[in-house]
């Protein structure tokens, strides 16, 4: 048990990591009721780029980043106009129901094409600070997990200002309440659409370039991540957007204290069967009263 | 004769077509030798009608959308196996394969089926990811069919196991939908407070179609663990199912009974043609068709034509659901 305080900040790191997974996918969720199960394949494509960009033209992960972001963005603008923006007028249960299945889609051809362009090889991003461990009072912390844990609060800061100061934010959230209403109000519900897609992969375009950091990249990481990132939403609560660091948190505590106790091959077991049991007998999430 | 002309008349065009090709299945390989690599194609296609008509029963009739339906495939794969190795005629270990999908079943709707939206996918999903990781560090060497199996084995007997699942599977569901059962689930699909303020528990409708719907992919399983004679238990929980099951009663069409079969070949089609030559390249493609013909057809290629649609006489059923409001 000496090392229990090492495996919590590995946990914290991971919970942080989990929350900025989850974050794009529970701000669509909240505005456009679109469960996009594609959101880690698109976050493996915000890792590919991360990669490629410093691999080939050296730019360092960090400062790439407003770059992969804003390149995220514009594929989600296009991801609305070509395909979600044809969901929009349905009703809402049939629109979770249609943009699984049309992320299913996309998840076919992304994670396929990575393994075409990049080979299920491990592709690891190494900077000359990916190993640098800091020492605090024993326990031993990467860089890398604390620049994520920064980059993720910055992001998180940006976006509740821009929600709660902005009148384009404003909009969001009050088409997430109630879009008809915010509509009759004169509100653009397609332009709103469309930013809301957008900024949700440009989170998951954040979400890659951290993850290219801390994390040998594959391509079969989006279906994987995907998953966690789901559990997480159900239990932050569907489309809450401040839960779900709280509930990211928890998951991965649970995951490091089951690796420690039982093993770490039944971790992922573990949180997941959790999980299940949650789903069972606290469906609306872990924070509804 | 004047008889046999009343009789078909009854059963209408689709159901002739249908009572044709299946009497043609049944037939051919009795009188033409079709070779092992046709047969062990039919085998796969019919495993692929299975799956995605159970799928189907859920997803196109029930509107709730299972994405771990590989974990009712696996359970029963690994059910069939471990039931036929302990010496249980091959029915019986069928049978057990179909139950211990429906058990895993039993454990995951009660709670997600209660609730509306996406949980029931989500649900279903995670049940899936953890059934594969247990099977995976608990399962780790290939489970090979018992001696007895070897010696009764052909190929044929294989493909007509099959096709008798594939065929008992169109009949429940063609029972399910046009009995009061399916009527309740696709009231329930149009509109679940409708449904509700009817009368109807909606839970406990989807939870029987769910049963249903999980012990037919069991079967599935243990007909494709028959034909290959061992499995290889991580590989039977594998997404690649659940994505095969999705694409080709997308494909064909949702709530339809001939949008699966149809979809089915078309997906086994793309990946006989372009998986011999690029085995990446065929899952690209499909996932291109796949997106293409839920932006141009929602409701698949069933409902293609008026034309196709009026000769079928089952097509776009789901066309409700998909119109904007």
């Amino acid at each position: 048990m000496a090392q229990l305080p090492q495996i919590l900040a590995y946990g914290i790191i991971l919970g942080v990591f989990y929350g900025l997974v989850t974050i794009g996918l529970s701000l669509l969720f909240g505005v456009m009721k679109y469960l996009n199960i594609a959101h880690g394949s698109f976050m493996m494509l915000g890792a590919y780029a991360s990669y490629w960009l410093f691999m080939l033209w050296d730019i360092d992960p960090i400062l790439s980043i407003p770059l992969v972001m804003a390149l995220m963005f514009l594929v989600g603008c296009l991801l609305y106009k070509l395909l979600f923006s044809r969901l929009s007028k349905v009703s809402e249960d049939v629109r979770i129901n249609s943009s699984m299945i049309m992320a299913f889609g996309l998840i076919l051809i992304l994670d396929n094409s990575a393994i075409a362009l990049w080979t299920t090889n491990i592709k690891i991003l190494n900077t000359s600070y990916t190993s640098t461990m800091l020492e605090f009072m024993g326990i031993r912390i990467p860089l890398t997990g604390l620049i994520v844990i920064g980059l993720t609060s910055l992001a998180i800061l940006a976006l509740h200002l821009f929600l709660g100061r902005t009148y384009l934010g404003k909009s969001i959230r009050a088409t997430s309440q109630d879009w008809e209403a915010a509509s009759l109000l004169g509100t653009n519900i397609d332009r709103i659409y469309l930013v809301s897609c957008g900024i949700s992969l440009a989170l998951a375009g954040l979400a890659g370039a951290c993850f290219a950091l801390t994390y040998p990249i594959s391509p079969d990481i989006g279906l994987r991540w995907v998953l966690f990132a789901m559990v997480v939403l159900v239990l932050a609560g569907m489309g809450k957007i401040k839960e779900v660091f709280l509930a990211g948190l928890i998951m991965a505590m649970l995951e490091q204290l089951s690796s420690v106790v039982i093993g770490a091959e039944y971790r992922g077991i573990v949180s997941l069967a959790v999980f299940i049991l949650i789903l069972i007998f606290k469906p609306q999430g872990l924070f509804e009263k | 004769m004047n008889k046999l002309k009343q009789a078909a008349s009854s059963i209408g065009l689709t159901g002739t077509i249908v009572i044709v090709f299946a009497l043609a299945l049944i037939v051919v390989p009795l009188v033409v030798d079709l070779g092992n690599y046709i047969l062990t194609i039919l085998i796969s296609l019919l495993v692929f009608v299975t799956l995605s008509e159970s799928w189907n029963l859920m997803g196109g009739y029930a509107g709730q959308v299972n994405l771990g339906l590989a974990a009712y495939f696996g359970t029963g794969a690994l059910c069939y196996m471990l039931v036929y190795r302990a010496g249980a005629p091959l029915p019986v270990a069928m049978v057990a394969g179909g139950l211990g999908a429906t058990v895993v079943a039993c454990i995951i709707g009660p709670p997600t089926l209660r609730l509306r939206g996406a949980y029931f996918g989500i649900g279903t999903m995670a049940v899936a990811e953890v059934l594969r990781l247990i099977s995976t560090t608990t399962f780790t060497q290939t489970i090979y069919s018992p001696a007895s199996y070897w010696i009764t084995f052909t190929l044929t007997k294989s493909y007509y196991i099959a096709l008798a699942v594939a065929i008992g599977t169109i009949v429940v569901a063609y029972l399910v939908v046009h009995s009061r059962l399916g009527l309740v689930l696709q009231a329930i699909r149009d509109d679940e407070d409708a449904a509700n303020a009817s009368g109807i528990n909606p839970a406990r409708y989807k939870m029987i179609v769910f049963i249903i719907s999980s012990f037919l992919a069991g079967v599935a399983g243990g007909v494709l663990s028959y034909h290959r004679g061992n499995i290889n238990v991580p590989g039977q929980f594998t997404m690649d199912w659940t994505i095969g099951a999705i694409v080709a009663a997308t494909i064909g069409g949702w709530g339809t009974l001939t949008g699966p079969v149809l979809g089915s070949m078309i997906f086994v089609l793309l990946r006989e043609i372009l998986g011999r030559t690029v085995p990446t390249g065929y899952l690209i493609v499909t996932g291109v068709v796949f997106v293409l013909v839920i932006t141009f057809l929602p409701d698949g290629l069933t409902s293609s034509g008026a034309m196709i649609r009026s000769a079928l006489g089952w097509g776009g059923r789901s066309s409700e659901a998909t119109l904007p409001e």
